[in-house]
């Protein structure tokens, strides 16, 4: 009973990775109709730059403000160099474009940070947290926690604020949203900044937990591209709720496999999305009925 | 667009990244030159064995730049090593390439490589055909047994760092163990070493757990391992995921000095990994690991401390994979030495009867032995105060 408990702890906190990265591609997914296969460099970068700002001895909230400044940068200098060139509709050109921009800035960090994994310095120091025979990381209660009022704010401003309403607009019809004084450009921009941000804050207090190397973007990436497939790709809190799922069903698998299939757990997240597109194609949230429009 | 194509473009995404990624980084090529002897190496550089790479590229570098101080004497002529490094990008299929590019387009007269068990399968056939001598850093037994003419290698053999392990076992009344490896043929060759002393009665093995080699969290495979009640665990590893290994261990309040690494664990990058919860962790490896507190009585210890005293200047920090690559050189060099010929065929001859006292221990090469180092140059290490030490186990 305490296996399936810590199970359930490893994966709810492994997914919560998988749902920050998983809430961007979403968000943009849904404003740009574009799927950026580059959420996970910014995990990546950002992780990678605050650990190794550490290991130069910069202060914490110095590094993770640096981190989080030159991620929010890439982040709209991709959107300015790939949303532009999609010829008009074509979404799948500018889906191709992310996939580069994802190996150049993969390579970019290989060839200024190296190969090797860097480490970060938890937030806080301490022994792991211990309940009902679970055990976890303490850095994780920094991960679910920033993760929890990250997701609330960008609930919140969707729901919330004009921009919120704008953005919103802009997902459900660009045309329209232009007539009525919105400027779908502007809107994709703000969408990939908050995405990158969103990415960053993943990446730095992630960090800690993952010893972060150049190589880790793309794998977070797929993950949370799954994760938000099977949440229904344009809806914020699907993403959350198929990272999380995705993570719970990763840590079970590699607990109740046997030992000789214990390898076969990396890949039941491809899995899940395949039994979750054909069961449930339009995502685990929201009503097989009714196509929105 | 409607969703469905844009996940019918998203997984045609998930291919291409999956296939399509890594970079290449390669340095100088080609350019005949007969005051020069031009040796390949095929590395990890990128992939999930950069790690590795990483290191085994900058120890041939210093030994390079060591060697050609001096240059080589080949016969009245004194000529200068060049490295030809490629990267191998951590895959089997581009070792391969690498490795005909080196025979067929560099005209190397030896290879260095590859660093890895993956990667050292794919290159042997092709050293073999083309009679050029190659040195493997990966610890594979299979990579030297059956012999092969013109393959050989510097890490100690599976078997016989099972054997350095079983030793302290025996030490420890250690009766019952798990086994924690990642799924590739490096973490297998380890499973399978163990699974073959537990049929043969030598050992208890409980359990054993697989994890990819980009797993970021191993609390689910501790807990299994560690429910099995254990005597100690074994892991089989490279970092980050060693370090992993060991944080979650030490979660579940499994005794630091209960775990039991392989070579491959890593030196630096596995403490700073690991941090706290690796105190007390035991690694079999050469005592070079250990190079502050080598006393330097013999010639081949003080070969281990200039390497280590040498290495830790020149990069802030030591490996315990560089001293495999540079021994790969070094015994190419000595070789050629030796010999007194840069022809491939002579350093295969010269290779075959070579003793050295090398930066990760003693090499015993005959027409029967092909490496890797011999057992006498294992130990088995202790992280105490947070950096690697001599052990009672030792």
């Amino acid at each position: 009973m305490s296996e399936l408990l810590q199970y359930v702890v490893t994966g709810l906190t492994t997914g919560s990775a998988y749902a920050l990265v998983g809430l961007g591609i979403a968000l943009i997914a849904q404003v740009t109709g574009v799927i950026n296969f580059a959420q996970g460099q910014f995990v990546m970068l950002a992780g990678l730059l605050f650990a190794v700002l550490q290991e130069h001895r910069v202060p914490t909230v110095l590094a993770a403000l640096a981190a989080l400044a030159v991620t929010v940068l890439v982040g709209l200098a991709l959107e300015r160099l790939v949303l532009p060139r999609q010829a008009a509709g074509r979404t799948d050109q500018a889906i191709m474009l992310t996939i580069g921009a994802s190996i150049v800035i993969e390579g970019i960090a290989f060839v200024t940070i190296g190969t090797e994994p860097k480490f970060a310095r938890p937030f806080t120091a301490g022994e792991a947290l211990r309940f009902g025979g679970a055990s976890m990381d303490r850095q994780y209660l920094w991960v679910i926690g920033i993760a929890a009022l990250v997701m609330l704010a960008v609930w919140l401003v969707l729901t919330h604020t004009r921009t919120g309403w704008a953005m919103r607009a802009t997902a459900m019809d660009p045309d329209a949203a232009r007539l009525s004084g919105i400027s779908p450009s502007r809107m994709s921009l703000l969408v990939f900044l908050a995405a990158a941000a969103l990415g960053a804050i993943g990446g730095i207090v992630l960090a800690p937990l993952q010893s972060p190397d150049a190589s880790v973007g793309i794998g977070l990436g797929l993950k949370g591209f799954a994760a938000a497939v099977i949440g229904g790709l344009d809806r914020p809190a699907g993403a959350v709720a198929g990272g999380l799922a995705v993570g719970v069903v990763e840590a079970l698998a590699s607990g109740y496999l046997p030992s000789s299939q214990s390898g076969f757990a990396d890949g039941i997240a491809y899995a899940v999305l395949l039994v979750a597109l054909i069961a449930r194609p339009t995502g685990l949230l929201r009503r097989v009925t009714g196509e929105r429009v | 667009m409607s969703t469905r194509h844009w996940v019918a473009a998203g997984l045609a995404a998930v291919v291409t990244l999956s296939v399509g990624t890594g970079c290449a980084k390669e340095q100088s090529s080609g350019g005949d030159d007969s005051s020069q002897i031009v040796i390949g190496a095929d590395l990890e550089l990128s992939g999930p064995a950069a790690v590795q790479g990483e290191a085994y590229q900058r120890a041939l570098k210093m030994v390079q730049a060591d060697i050609n101080k001096t240059g080589i004497k080949v016969g009245d002529k004194t000529k200068k090593v060049k490295l030809v490094i490629r990267d191998n990008k951590s895959d089997p299929a581009e070792s391969l390439t690498v490795a005909k590019s080196l025979i067929n387009n560099d005209h190397v007269a030896a290879i260095v490589g590859a660093g890895a068990s993956p990667t050292t399968m794919p290159m042997i056939p092709v050293a073999e055909k083309a009679k050029i001598p190659m040195i493997s850093m990966g610890s594979s037994g299979a990579i030297v047994n059956p012999v092969q003419k013109y393959v050989f290698k510097t890490p100690g053999n599976t078997d016989v760092i099972g054997n350095v392990m079983m030793k302290a076992f025996a030490k420890k009344k250690i009766k019952k163990i798990a086994v924690l490896s990642v799924d590739n043929p490096y973490g297998e060759a380890g499973l399978k070493e163990w699974q073959a002393l537990d049929k043969a009665g030598k050992i208890d093995l409980v359990t054993n757990q697989k994890f990819s080699d980009s797993v970021k969290d191993l609390s689910v495979q501790a807990t299994k391992v560690t429910a099995a009640k254990p005597d100690a665990v074994v892991v089989w590893a490279i970092p980050p995921q060693s370090g992993l290994a060991a944080k979650a261990l030490r979660q579940k309040k499994f005794p630091g000095d209960k775990v039991y690494y392989d070579t491959g664990a890593g030196s630096e990058l596995f403490v700073k990994g690991a941090g706290a919860a690796s105190e007390g962790s035991y690694m079999v490896h050469s005592r070079v690991l250990a190079g502050n507190e080598i006393t330097a009585t013999t010639p081949a210890a003080q070969t281990e401390k200039n390497f280590f005293t040498e290495y830790s200047a020149k990069y802030g920090g030591f490996s315990g994979f560089a001293p495999m690559a540079a021994d790969a050189l070094n015994l190419i060099v000595a070789a050629i030495k030796k010999g007194g010929s840069a022809d491939p065929q002579d350093i295969q001859k010269s290779l075959e009867n070579l003793s050295y006292d090398g930066a990760f221990g003693t090499y015993q090469f005959s027409p029967t032995n092909h490496g890797g180092v011999s057992e006498s140059s294992l130990t088995v290490l202790q992280v105490k105060n947070g950096t690697w030490s001599l052990s009672d186990l030792g």
